[in-house]
């Protein structure tokens, strides 16, 4: 029983892992990406570079930016004013018009400097690390719902696949200590077991609150027993920030935004302010809502306030004090995004992402590599070996590839071109099609060794185009301490590193006459991104 | 003889095919359920009952998933999955007073 047991739990690992690896190798990737989802955001508005850290008291900040939006936007339904943070150095003030019935909201953006309290010029349409963020669980031309749903799906196999992983490694301590580079095959199941050991605990964290981010639209089962209106009842009760507030036709003639705002200073003095939000500023049904910082705690959900923007009397307040349950499920969500991370921790959720790729690719390659080895002398590879073959390169070749085309594509596509944010994101999915149809018909060593060689060439020409097209480069941003900028050339060239080595590394296999077996570990570092 | 060999892989194959629905679907109906009658037995606001109640849903899920594929007999599972989802459907709607 127990060696069946072992046997039925190892088929599972090597089926449930094979058959959405991909998907799961764009779904880490791009969630690995996304752990730096503002830092991107920065790097590819080279206008905001320069802003200097935000010295300015919060409620300054919030009086001017809604000073900002009253001349700018009086009669909009929302106004938004996000305060600067550690990791984002404009204020945001946004404003939404109502479009009439059947439309979405529009919303107008702007940011300002938070220093001078002046509009920013030269921004430029671009959708920065949120296109990563998106990427990570929306996937791209494709429905939002459906795209979900397979995501979900992946996770839950990817849950599945560590949990009989785990059960099928009988000597997980030993495994943990044994790298055999030059043992073909071996070598592989090396790297997939150190990448999967060593990280172990992140990957069964993240997969397991990674689908406790979509919870409610993979079991909304609990809250349609308890609630008559199913989810909408309960999001009423859990998400009071959430409702709807209509509109009314009495035009506001004495906003009481200030009896509000010090009433809120008076009482929570030391709470430091996410963003303020106000709903319908003209008429009679404003209402204030001010959203608390979470900073380092492990929370999802900020806390929040609403007050009455006709008698600025304090309306409805939320997570305050958190219950346990709530605590739980946000504590989840909370440490799967990473908000709550300093730039340590977040180097490390980078890594353990990274850990998290190539245990993927490793396990997608070393599957392909026992079927190949399996073949008999003069037998041709199946249809299916072909599909494993080219997906593998396509993905693990073409992603970093089309990662780097995105970054180009910020600093090179002009300005003024229509719509840019999504030529950006067209021109990612573009060379990722162009690397998948070069696999087709190119799989073996050589095609490998050539797309190692291309990521290099393109990661290491990365910071020196960022030079050329905006005011700063490594140089200057180390002098100027401005570590974010710095580290992204650093880790750009460190990507172009890796790849180069990888390259060499299987140019010599190539010139050897080794049989086509022989270790090509490095193959598996080659996801850093 | 090959064609014996044709006819026992399509019928390890279909049993394969069997096998996966029985953890994806029977699983997620199983758990579903599950974790729907768990939320009528904690006894806190309604708010706290759904959030402990979901949190809990993927390890049972990985449990159900995983118990499918260790069992041998796949006419067995079937059986279990089937009477224990109705089984938890009957109870959910008894205890909310629907019978």
């Amino acid at each position: 029983m127990k060696e069946s047991f072992f046997r039925s739990m190892t088929w599972l690992h090597t089926w449930v892992g094979l058959l959405l690896c991909w998907l799961l190798f764009l779904i880490f990737f791009a969630g690995t990406i996304s752990f730096f989802r503002h830092e991107i955001s920065l790097w590819n508005q080279p206008a905001v570079h320069s802003i200097a850290h935000n010295k300015q008291q919060q409620h300054t900040l919030i009086e001017s930016g809604l000073g900002y939006l009253r001349e700018a936007a009086p009669e909009a339904n929302r106004w938004w004013v996000g305060l600067p943070s550690e990791r984002q150095p404009e204020l945001q003030v946004s404003h939404r018009h109502a479009q009439g019935e059947g439309k979405r909201d529009k919303w107008v953006d702007e940011r300002l400097d938070p220093n001078t309290l002046s509009q920013i010029d030269g921004l430029v349409d671009t959708k920065g690390g949120n296109f990563f963020y998106r990427l990570h669980f929306d996937l791209h031309y494709m429905d939002r719902k459906l795209a979900r749903w397979l995501v979900c799906f992946a996770s839950l196999f990817m849950l599945i696949a560590l949990i009989s992983g785990v059960v099928i490694h009988k000597r997980i301590f030993k495994d943990l200590f044994q790298f055999r580079p030059q043992k073909g095959v071996r070598a592989w199941l090396d790297a997939h077991n150190l990448s999967s050991v060593l990280a172990l605990p992140f990957h069964l964290m993240i997969t397991y609150t990674g689908l406790v981010t979509l919870i409610f639209m993979l079991f909304p089962n609990p809250a349609e027993t308890l609630y008559d209106d199913g989810l909408k009842g309960f999001r009423a009760d859990f998400y009071p920030e959430r409702q709807r507030i209509e509109a009314s036709s009495e035009p506001l003639k004495v906003p009481a935004f200030e009896t509000a705002f010090a009433h809120f200073y008076q009482n929570w003095p030391d709470q430091k302010i996410k963003r303020v939000i106000i709903d319908h500023p003209s008429n009679t049904a404003s209402s204030i809502k001010i959203y608390g910082d979470n900073g380092t705690l492990i929370r999802d959900e900020y806390p929040f306030w609403q007050y009455s923007g006709t008698t600025g009397e304090l309306l409805k307040t939320a997570r305050l004090d958190p219950s346990n349950a709530e605590m739980l499920y946000g504590g989840m969500i909370a440490v799967h995004s990473g908000r709550l991370a300093h730039p340590g921790l977040r180097w490390l959720y980078f890594i353990c992402g990274i850990a998290g790729c190539i245990m993927i690719a490793s396990g997608c390659v070393m599957w392909a590599k026992r079927i190949s080895a399996r073949l008999k002398p003069g037998q041709t590879a199946n249809f299916g070996l072909k599909l494993v073959e080219t997906l593998n390169i396509a993905t693990i070749m073409g992603l970093p590839l089309a990662t780097a085309g995105f970054f180009y594509a910020n600093r090179l596509l002009p300005e003024t071109l229509t719509a840019r944010a999504d030529k950006e994101v067209l021109v990612f999915f573009i060379i990722w099609l162009v690397t998948a149809l070069i696999s087709v018909l190119f799989r073996g060593k050589r095609a490998w060794q050539q797309f190692a060689y291309a990521n290099a060439l393109v990661w290491l020409l990365l910071p020196i185009c960022n030079a050329l097209t905006t005011d700063g480069n490594l140089v200057t941003y180390i002098q100027d301490s401005k570590w974010v900028l710095a580290s992204f050339d650093i880790a750009f060239l460190a990507t172009a590193l890796v790849f180069y080595f990888q390259g060499n590394k299987l140019a010599s296999q190539a010139h050897s006459k080794v049989h086509s077996k022989r270790s090509r570990k490095r193959v598996v570092a080659e996801q850093e991104a | 003889m090959s064609q014996a060999d044709n006819a026992l892989t399509l019928r390890y194959r279909l049993s394969v095919l069997s096998r996966f629905c029985a953890a994806i679907f029977g699983g997620y109906f199983l758990t579903a359920h599950s974790v729907a009658l768990l939320s009528l037995f904690i006894s806190t606001t309604k708010v706290d009952a759904v959030l402990y109640s979901v949190c809990v849903s993927i390890l049972l899920y990985c449990c159900v998933f995983i118990a499918v594929f260790a069992v041998r007999s796949l006419i067995w599972i079937w059986l279990v999955l089937i009477t224990s989802i109705l089984g938890l459907d009957l109870l959910t709607q008894y205890i909310q007073g629907g019978i």
